[in-house]
């Protein structure tokens, strides 16, 4: 037997600068305490509610808020890009990524009304935010059409008396819909890629419909079910007003989800080094075989985490690969599959019912799969990025042509 | 109740009679109607309830143990089935997702593992735990298929956790 060796997924040190180093550490200090509140939100999503006063929310907050609406500012700022994302992001979710998505704030929804909102819409709904607890949704995927943008039907038509627009339509799988106080609903106002808008939803408006849906696991993302039905849109709601149609709806939602799609991984391999650690705890001596098979898992997890850092890196100096981006979401969610499975293996007969936590992130990490996309899709992209010869990038060695 | 815990169920009535087949860990695995004494356990809001007793014969454990992989393999026909309707009713960019040669192939490697693993030599517990496992591997494959749809405890992703549960349970522990 042999001894299983420290963890191997500290990758990605000389990526980081000294102050985001500083904020992995402050975030990997209060990820602990998550452990427990995401075993509870399993139970009950709803007792996120509880909790709130966790320091890890204070620095999700941070994060994920544009800094001239934040008003929970923690001990030391930072400029929250999408490298500081996918560092509070990994080491937040080592605690438990349900509480991640459980909390309130702008979530997904930062982006697109960052960037298509003008000064007024970002005012008002970064400032209903900011005005205590506010759950917020980002409502593009549709039953029949899954996240194909170009594809959804939920419709916007103008109002028959003059006054904005009726929507209606059905968005399922939105995570926190059914709970949120604001959203954000991508539908068709006319045919064609430019006919798509953003606008921002109140779910107390009549005609708007959520309920939770039964998932298998990461519960505290409150994946719902959306209905709305003559929902009145105000035309001030409509976000990018003042843009041309090629740059607001399509344009805002690819904008926000790619440059979100390196969180998600973040969570997901956040997760999965929880369970390498936790298998480590477990089952501190291994077979030589067993060892190995850890030992690989690992060494995946540190490539992995390391593209991760690479693509937010590109996002944060403008240059945003979709295939690239797509791929290290992907290669996370197939990870944490494989490592919640060998753990499962290795710590022996019937240890999904004597590991409960175990049991939960094998679960859990299942989402990962098809939020932001499934691999079947990421695959297609990343085979699209070689047609482009986009995918691999210029610096990488070939010796053929070097 | 799931199907499969229904299933389940049956399968310990057919092996282990009026009682409940009980794993080697201890551990014993039903419906929640057939072992309601814990509620609140993660896995009854699924239809699953967990107990614990005294070891079956290793024998009928055995019998079990080899109808939980039949169960496995009926599951993913099932799952098939699901997802061939589920994939035709979907479409991207004008085409059904069932004409996706991806998607085809995907679910040609579930059918060939359901076959391949229903013809494997399963007579020792070591290669009832590799067929599991393999299972387990063609189960992922069809939900990675189905989307966001492939986690809702109420379609196929549901009752292959179940699936892959009880394995962990009744199939690990013989290999162990």
């Amino acid at each position: 037997m042999t001894a299983l060796f420290g963890s191997r997924v500290h990758a990605g040190d000389e990526l980081l600068d000294e102050p985001l180093r500083r904020l992995r550490e402050r975030c990997r200090e209060v990820a602990p305490d998550l452990r427990a509140l995401g075993m509870a939100l399993d139970r009950d999503p709803d007792a996120i509610v509880d909790h709130l006063d966790l320091p890890a929310f204070q620095l999700l907050d941070q994060v994920l808020t544009p800094p001239e609406f934040q008003t929970r500012l923690g001990a030391e700022p930072f400029d929250p890009t999408c490298t500081a994302l996918v560092v509070v992001l990994e080491a937040i979710s080592h605690g438990d990524p349900n509480a991640v998505l459980a909390a309130p704030g702008p979530s997904l929804s930062r982006e697109v009304v960052h960037e298509l909102g003008d000064d007024t819409q970002r005012a008002e709904y970064f400032g209903r935010i900011a005005d205590g607890p506010k759950w917020t949704f980002f409502g593009l995927t549709e039953p029949g059409k899954g996240s194909a943008a170009l594809e959804l039907e939920t419709r916007l038509t103008p109002s028959p008396d003059g006054d904005g627009f009726l929507l209606n339509g059905e968005k399922r799988y939105i995570g926190n819909g059914a709970r949120a106080e604001v959203g954000v609903v991508f539908c068709r106002r006319a045919p064609g890629p430019w006919g798509i808008e953003a606008v921002v939803v109140d779910p107390a408006d009549p005609g708007f419909h959520g309920e939770l849906l039964p998932m298998v696991g990461l519960r505290g993302a409150r994946i719902s079910r959306l209905v709305f039905t003559d929902v009145r849109i105000p035309a001030d709601r409509v976000l990018g007003r003042h843009r041309p149609p090629s740059r607001r709806g399509v344009y805002g939602a690819l904008h926000a989800l790619l440059r979100f799609r390196p969180g998600l991984a973040a969570m997901a391999l956040g997760q999965t080094r929880a369970v390498c650690d936790y298998l480590r705890t477990h089952r501190p001596v291994l077979s030589t075989w067993d060892k190995s098979r850890v030992d690989g898992l690992e060494e995946r997890v540190a490539a992995v985490l390391r593209a991760i850092l690479d693509v937010a890196g590109d996002i944060d100096h403008g240059v945003v690969n979709q295939h690239r981006i797509g791929a290290v979401k992907m290669r996370a969610a197939q990870l944490g599959e494989r490592a919640t499975i060998l753990a499962a293996e290795l710590l022996g007969p019937a240890s999904l019912i004597e590991h409960p936590w175990l049991e939960k992130a094998y679960r859990d990490q299942r989402a990962f799969e098809f939020m932001e996309g499934t691999s079947n899709l990421h695959r297609l992209s990343v085979f699209q990025g070689l047609l482009k010869n986009d995918f691999f990038r210029e610096s990488e060695p070939d010796v053929f042509r070097d | 109740m799931s199907a499969y815990a229904a299933h389940l169920d049956m399968l310990h009535r057919r092996t282990g009679g009026d009682s409940p087949v009980v794993s080697a860990s201890g551990v014993v695995l039903g419906s929640t109607g057939t072992l309601p004494d814990n509620p609140d356990h993660p896995l009854a809001r699924f239809g699953l309830g967990v107990g614990r007793g005294e070891p079956a014969d290793p024998v009928v454990r055995a019998e079990f143990a080899s109808g939980l992989l039949r169960l496995h393999r009926s599951l993913l026909r099932q799952g098939i089935a699901h997802a061939m309707t589920h994939l035709a009713e979907r479409s991207s960019g004008g085409t059904p997702l069932l004409d996706r040669q991806l998607v085809q192939t995907a679910l040609a490697d579930v059918a060939l593992e359901i076959r391949e693993t229903a013809t494997l030599p399963v007579t020792d517990p070591a290669a009832r735990w590799r067929a599991h496992q393999a299972l387990v591997a063609a189960g992922r494959l069809l939900l990675s298929l189905l989307g966001a749809s492939s986690f809702l405890v109420s379609g196929p992703g549901g009752d292959l956790h179940l699936a892959e549960v009880t394995g962990n349970v009744y199939l690990h522990e013989e290999a162990a």
